[in-house]
């Protein structure tokens, strides 16, 4: 990514803009900030909030005619904050001692004609910015318009000891009103000049050379050199043309471009999202007593009626992007700096990697800001780059190698065809967790779809896709562009909604539909749950019992409510989520939508391996989908039933209920597939089908050849339901324990603990090594324990581990 | 440098083929870019090292993530 790309990126967030209160004011005073300080009674603080962008606050706070309140988000809730009479509060409180330090003097001159307050305000920046300034005027007092406002307004204490600031600068005055033939002299002698036009004295000195067009405040007069605004009644207009025109006169004086940048200066309109929603009305505070204003407490009362406006929608909606403290534009700026890191930590390698990418901040955020894209973007360039942790899609991408081996992959025409006009695709995962649906699947096809309905077992290449490797996603996709063309392209049926999105983005030439759609235009399979007649065959009583008595009193007995969980992956396939729902409909299941569904689906928490890369988060992310409904969970996407099932959410898979087995009494309470158990399966429905379809020379598991490795295979092992938990926890296979174990007793190199007879034995296979502590039973092994490290002994007198 | 990692006396593992308890020594460890020496339990004749369970998913684990995001 490079800067321009950066800035391009950062834009599309609009969580910095600034509110509305802010945009409206000519000067930008940050009002948001200040009202916020006046919530909490911090009136130093709010004092000095005013102070950066308000010059003479004590004045202009007294006299505003405070544009901000109309732009107030609060307006059409019970009305605007008061933010005039906030500011009037706050200058009423004792002045903090506030520290500015001046620029170093620039030995320019600068002239400003006249004494109301715009001159004054152009004086004091000039000052401020350290150029030396002499202030013209025919009068002894600063300020004689505003001395005509009464003493309850502005109080001439407070007037003159503002104004004392200007002397305090250095501020030269000479006491007469330039002529002008005068005023060409003046140029001679100063840099530039202002002419401040509340006075009419001034206006007659700019007759003939204001332009019709522009400003002369920002642009300058007819004269080159001249500056000159004010001529409003607008207090806070007068003080942004005094403030415009000091920055002209500076860049003049530099001989810079005048209006280059300058596009937000003064009002504009906010390009800041704020959701008001839900935000209920709330009248005005009052003062009690109107001519004193609000008192502190009153004060601070109004104060909390401020919505504080801010967009931060796409937090609201995701746990990954609330959890880094920040938002997109700030992260954004953080992944850039990560890749440019030459030596020192790259802090944001866990964030970049805990991202679902599924979506969903696109479609919440009005700019369609995309984390999945700055994210796989980020990825794709750490595993270029050769930065990428090693650990955190190491898993994911061996399961996926496993996948594509001899182990699973097949490509295989019906039994009795030569060809294959369609192939039912099911992807690792289904195959992994539901192998008996899947093959149920398919028989169903070949009865009710089409005869000529092959196979295609493999993995679509999705994991390598999200880790953002994109060697090893064209060595999938390549593999399955392969078998497809074997076997004569066939139309996929395709049951995992990530496999159908990888075939989309990666594979577009091969024709392909949802397994979802073909299911709709068939007729119910036979043995499928019919929930619309409680006497139907439908063995899974006790789950259809429970949701009688949980939900008797509202929902009428028998009924069956669930509620349906969309995989992020239909986010933009709305064909697929209304077939599912035609599917649910048919089988008499009354379907709940949760909050977030269709479009707005939530991912659970495995997609863009977050469960690899960061596990606590995607906890935190199922967790928070599990608690939106207290129905149990239909799910159609085998990873999002296991995720949510792993999260302890009780939810069933939409082909429990159309495939249902014989002895399944309640789906949704089925265990979640372990890691070894979902390899083991995929082995296994490849071997049923070889063995139903004819083996071939080509259906040769190279994987697990030789006596050796069919020897290890044969392991039996036992472990209790505690350490199953720690392995999967752990990412540690069965298959890991095994081989540790065949090496340490067949090499004899393994501890024994004399107090509990066990034995501890470590294997390094590739990367990681494992550590088992065993002892033998029976026939087989009982496993204690088992964990792993991915560093390796190098230099010891042993080097085992 | 070699870095003690805390590991109590062990008094329970025993270097089968050799029949050793094992007895803290130095070892060379290393991972990505990051060589460290520490102590760990080993067999005094053979050698064999052992790396207990709450070194392997604690610190090592934590210098690993550092080391990954180097």
């Amino acid at each position: 990514m490079d800067q321009k790309t950066l800035r391009k990126i950062e834009k599309q967030c609009l969580q910095e803009e600034a509110p509305a209160c802010r945009t409206a004011c000519p000067l930008h005073v940050d009002v948001r900030t200040f009202v916020g300080q006046v919530s909490r009674g911090k009136w130093n603080d709010a004092w000095k909030t005013l102070n950066k962008t308000m010059p003479f606050p004590g004045i202009l706070a007294r006299i505003c005619d405070h544009p901000c309140e109309a732009s107030c988000l609060r307006h059409d809730l019970g009305g605007s904050i008061r933010i005039s009479a906030l500011e009037k509060t706050c200058v009423k409180q004792p002045k903090p001692r506030i520290r500015t330090l001046p620029m170093p003097p620039k030995n320019i001159s600068m002239a400003v004609i006249g004494s109301e307050f715009s001159a004054l305000v152009a004086a004091l920046d000039l000052l401020r910015k350290g150029y030396s300034v002499t202030l013209f005027s025919g009068t002894d007092k600063l300020g004689e318009q505003l001395r005509q406002l009464s003493d309850d307004i502005l109080p001439r204490n407070i007037m003159d000891q503002e104004l004392s600031l200007l002397d305090s600068l250095g501020l030269q005055r000479e006491k007469q009103h330039p002529s002008r033939k005068m005023l060409q002299e003046l140029l001679t002698r100063f840099k530039a000049v202002y002419i401040g036009l509340e006075e009419s004295r001034c206006r007659e000195l700019t007759e003939g050379i204001l332009p019709e067009v522009g400003t002369s405040a920002l642009a300058g007069a007819n004269m080159k050199g001249v500056f000159a605004g004010g001529n409003t009644t607008r207090p806070i207009q007068q003080a942004f043309e005094g403030r415009t025109a000091a920055l002209s006169m500076e860049r003049f004086a530099q001989q810079a471009g005048l209006s280059a940048g300058r596009q937000d200066e003064g009002p504009y309109s906010t390009r800041l999202f704020t959701n008001t929603d839900g935000i209920e009305p709330l009248p005005p505070v009052l003062p009690k007593d109107a001519g004193q204003g609000y008192t502190e407490e009153e004060a601070g009362q109004e104060a909390k009626r401020c919505i504080d406006c801010q967009c931060l929608e796409c937090l609201k909606v995701c746990p990954y992007l609330a959890h880094y403290n920040g938002y997109p534009k700030r992260y954004a700026r953080e992944i850039y700096n990560n890749a440019s890191i030459v030596k020192g930590n790259h802090s944001a390698n866990l964030m970049i990697n805990s991202c679902s990418l599924c979506g969903l901040c696109t479609e919440i955020c009005p700019e369609n800001f995309s984390m999945a894209t700055l994210c796989l973007e980020a990825r794709r360039d750490m595993v270029q780059r050769n930065t990428m942790p090693p650990s955190a899609h190491e898993f994911a991408l061996q399961d996926m190698e496993f996948s594509n081996s001899d182990h699973f992959l097949l490509h295989r025409h019906a039994k009795g065809q030569q060809q294959s006009r369609f192939a039912f695709f099911p992807g690792c995962q289904l195959s992994g967790c539901r192998p008996e649906k899947t093959a149920a699947v398919y028989n169903f096809l070949c009865a009710n779809w089409s005869e000529s309905t092959g196979w295609l077992l493999q993995c679509c290449g999705a994991p390598a896709y999200w880790a953002g490797n994109t060697s090893k996603t064209d060595q999938a996709t390549s593999i399955l562009r392969h078998n497809w063309e074997n076997m004569g392209k066939p139309q996929l049926i395709v049951a995992c909604s990530s496999c159908l999105e990888m075939l989309e983005n990666d594979l577009p030439e091969i024709n392909k539909i949802s397994l979802w759609e073909i299911l709709e235009q068939c007729e119910l399979p036979k043995g499928a749950a019919r929930f619309q007649n409680r006497a139907g065959a439908f063995p899974n009583t006790q789950l259809q019992d429970r949701q009688k008595t949980e939900n008797s009193d509202k929902k009428g007995l028998g009924e069956m409510h669930m509620a349906l969980h969309d995989p992020c992956t239909t986010r933009h396939a709305p064909q697929v989520q209304h077939a599912v729902r035609t599917l649910a409909g048919r089988l008499g299941i009354q379907v709940q939508e949760l909050a977030f569904g269709g479009e707005k689906t939530e991912c659970c928490g495995f997609g863009g391996l977050m469960q690899n890369a960061n596990p606590e988060m995607a906890r935190k992310q199922i967790q928070r989908r599990a608690a939106q409904s207290d129905l149990d969970y239909l799910a159609y996407c085998a990873m999002c039933r296991e995720s949510l099932k792993g999260s302890g959410k009780r939810c069933a898979h939409l082909l429990d209920f159309l495939f249902p087995g014989e002895k399944e009494t309640d789906p949704a309470a089925r265990a979640k597939t372990g890691i070894s158990d979902s390899r083991d399966n995929r082995v296994r429905l490849k071997k049923e089908l070889v063995a139903e379809t004819g083996k071939r020379a080509s259906d040769q598991s190279k994987g697990v050849e030789g006596k050796d490795a069919e020897e290890t295979e044969k392991i039996e092992l036992h472990i209790s339901p505690e350490i199953a938990a720690r392995l999967e926890e752990r990412r540690i296979l069965h298959e890991d324990i095994r081989q540790t174990i065949a090496r340490a007793e067949q090499s004899g190199q393994k501890m024994k603990s004399d107090i509990s007879g066990h034995y501890l034995a470590c294997y390094r296979p590739l990367l990681v090594t494992f550590w088992v502590e065993y002892a033998p039973a029976g026939t087989g092994y009982h496993i204690y324990n088992s964990y792993s490290h991915r560093m390796q002994i190098k230099k010891g007198r042993g080097d085992n581990a | 440098m070699i870095t003690k990692l805390g590991i109590e006396e062990n008094r329970e593992w025993k270097c089968l083929p050799c029949n050793e308890l094992l007895k803290l020594d130095s070892v060379e460890i290393d991972y990505l870019q990051g060589r460290f020496t520490v102590e760990l339990p080993c067999c005094p004749q053979c050698g064999m090292v052992w790396v207990p369970e709450e070194i392997a998913m604690g610190k090592m684990l934590e210098v690993e993530k550092l080391l990954e995001d180097k």
